[in-house]
């Protein structure tokens, strides 16, 4: 009798698997697209705001959604409930590593980051002791990756300060860097890279382009080869994209009017961050190869690739 | 026993058979629910390059220790219930406010206090283990002084006697039923408070190990870990403690 039981509990939960995998296959209309926060996103909420993409796609039903970090951009793509995410260059790659069916279709922004510090005794990387806590989002993040380039720079070893980590948001970062005395470096981004650095008991301590050798891209947009076989969609979203960061790169004013319902700042402040701090609006991607060959070869990715086959 | 044991085994092989035909037919990506044999291979990958072994080692030893505090702090909060009946009836109260509250929801106050890292944990940890074991070993204090005060007081003997042989045998039982809710409490509030603010150190536990294969999408390393912890409280809940009850009840007598 119990044999018989459990052979029906497990049929039902055989049957059940089959279902939820069947609901995904049906076709539907709808586009979902991650929105970050963070100033090298601008250009996706211009897109949102002029309608780029809703303008060119009538039928479809286009929803926003916010994400707290790059893991979970990268899960809800693999749950079938994301078609568009924006992230760093690391994050992407760990997820095509592991054979997820996305590439990048388009680059969206290059930015300052950096390593700030709150103490002043701290000069250079060498001055870190092994019992400094560094604040990175998350390991493989690209705030992390820098860090270990210029770790490898510095030290030959690009694991060096992996026994240092501390992971935060980068609000929590920020408030503990300049709060506690716990927290003396933070490796970060914009606004809270500028908001760190116009504190006058902070200062930067390597940024991103010294830890990288060059300019590289810092946010990229990634779609899944479904999306891409959809070839209307597909090809707006790409001309929606451009449209975004050539209007945020030509109309000033309009586009602080915009951004400034999204980051609260103060509009000069808003303005000298957008333009004048060094973040560049550009559908291009840089340095895409060099981030596959230092992750290749410290082992955060276990394959070498093409940067034409990472494009759609 | 024998015959629900092989039940068991026999749901087992059925889910794993399921699983692979699951995995061989590609209904999900393989990421999501990567084969059972690429599982089994990073489980021993990952005990023996010693990454997995020594998260969950640390994780043991960690909530041995936090026991073991925990139990010491409890005989003192115990001990000091016993003094009057308005501490007694104070230390119920601070126990009906603390005991609910889940050591995750102490957690950002708990960083503000001790700051990010070991030591919060520990603290978080700590409180999720103490208050089972006080409310355990009071209860079993209570019902000892009612039952066999007088016979102290009869046999004449000694406040350290008595507390030896009445009060500290007596509640064996309780202590290892309090030690046992303890631990699952500590247990899951440890991975817990690992997993939710990533403290790196050179040692960390099973909670960072799952963190880390999330972080770097490694989804056998996910399932891996999740195998220790099952095997851990298997092991430790229901082999161990089980036992230990079994052992005490034979030699004490159904109390």
């Amino acid at each position: 009798m119990k044999l018989k039981r459990v052979v029906v509990i497990i049929l039902i939960i055989a049957v059940m698997m089959t279902v939820g995998s069947c609901k995904k296959e049906e076709v539907k209309k709808e586009i979902i697209i991650a929105e970050q926060f963070g100033l090298a996103y601008a250009p996706i909420q211009i897109m949102k705001e002029k309608g780029f993409l809703d303008n060119r796609l009538e039928g479809y039903d286009i929803k926003w959604v916010k994400l707290g970090n790059t893991a979970a951009i990268r899960e809800a793509i693999l749950a079938d409930s994301l078609d568009i995410g924006f992230l760093g260059i690391p994050p992407f790659l760990i997820g095509y590593d592991n054979k997820m069916d996305w590439k990048i279709f388009s680059g969206l922004s290059v930015s300052p980051l950096g390593l700030v510090t709150s103490d002043n005794d701290i000069k250079s990387l060498k001055d870190i002791k092994s019992t400094d806590k560094i604040v990175v989002p998350q390991p493989g993040s690209i705030q992390h990756i820098l860090l270990s380039m210029g770790a490898e720079r510095e030290f030959g070893d690009a694991g060096y300060f992996d026994n240092q980590l501390l992971t935060m948001k980068h609000p929590d970062g920020m408030s503990a860097l300049l709060s506690s005395d716990e927290v003396s470096l933070h490796f970060t981004s914009p606004p809270y890279l500028f908001q760190e650095l116009a504190e006058d008991t902070t200062s930067l301590l390597i940024s991103g382009d010294e830890c990288f050798g060059d300019e590289f891209t810092f946010i990229v947009g990634m779609t899944t080869e479904k999306f891409h076989n959809d070839i209307k969609a597909f090809n707006s979203l790409k001309l929606a994209i451009s449209d975004a960061v050539n209007f945020i790169n030509e109309n000033e004013e309009e586009s602080l009017e915009i951004l400034n319902e999204y980051y609260d700042l103060d509009e000069e402040i808003l303005r000298d961050y957008v333009y004048n701090q060094g973040i560049k609006y550009t559908t291009e991607v840089k340095g895409l190869d060099v981030f596959v060959e230092f992750m290749k070869k410290n082992g955060y990715i276990n394959s070498d690739y093409d940067v034409e086959q990472l494009q759609w | 026993m024998v015959r629900n044991k092989s039940y068991r085994l026999l749901f087992i092989i059925i889910i794993l058979i399921i699983w692979e035909v699951t995995v061989k037919l590609e209904i999900y990506n393989i990421v999501l629910l990567p084969s059972i044999i690429e599982i089994a291979k990073e489980f021993i990958k990952e005990i023996i390059n010693g990454e997995l072994f020594f998260a969950t080692i640390y994780t043991i030893f960690s909530i041995i220790l936090s026991l073991f505090f925990a139990f010491l702090l409890s005989l003192i909060i115990v001990g000091l219930s016993t003094v009057n009946k308005v501490i007694d009836n104070l230390i119920d109260f601070i126990i009906s406010i603390a005991h609910p509250i889940p050591g995750i929801a102490i957690l950002p106050l708990v960083i503000m206090w001790f700051g990010i890292g070991q030591k919060a944990v520990y603290f978080v940890v700590l409180h999720s283990m103490l208050w089972p074991m006080v409310i355990n070993i009071k209860a079993e204090v209570k019902r000892l002084n009612s039952k066999y005060h007088k016979l102290g007081v009869v046999y004449n003997m000694t406040v350290l006697s008595q507390l030896l042989n009445i009060y500290l045998i007596g509640s064996i039982p309780a202590i290892i039923t309090g030690s046992k809710i303890a631990w699952s409490r500590g247990f899951r509030a440890f991975i817990s408070a690992e997993m939710i603010f990533g403290v790196v150190g050179t040692n960390t536990g099973l909670g960072w190990y799952l963190f880390e294969q999330r972080v770097y999408m490694d989804s056998p390393g996910l399932y891996s870990g999740l195998l220790a912890i099952i095997l851990c409280g298997i092991f430790i809940e229901n082999i161990l403690f089980n036992k230990l009850e079994k052992l005490t009840k034979f030699k004490w007598g159904v109390l």
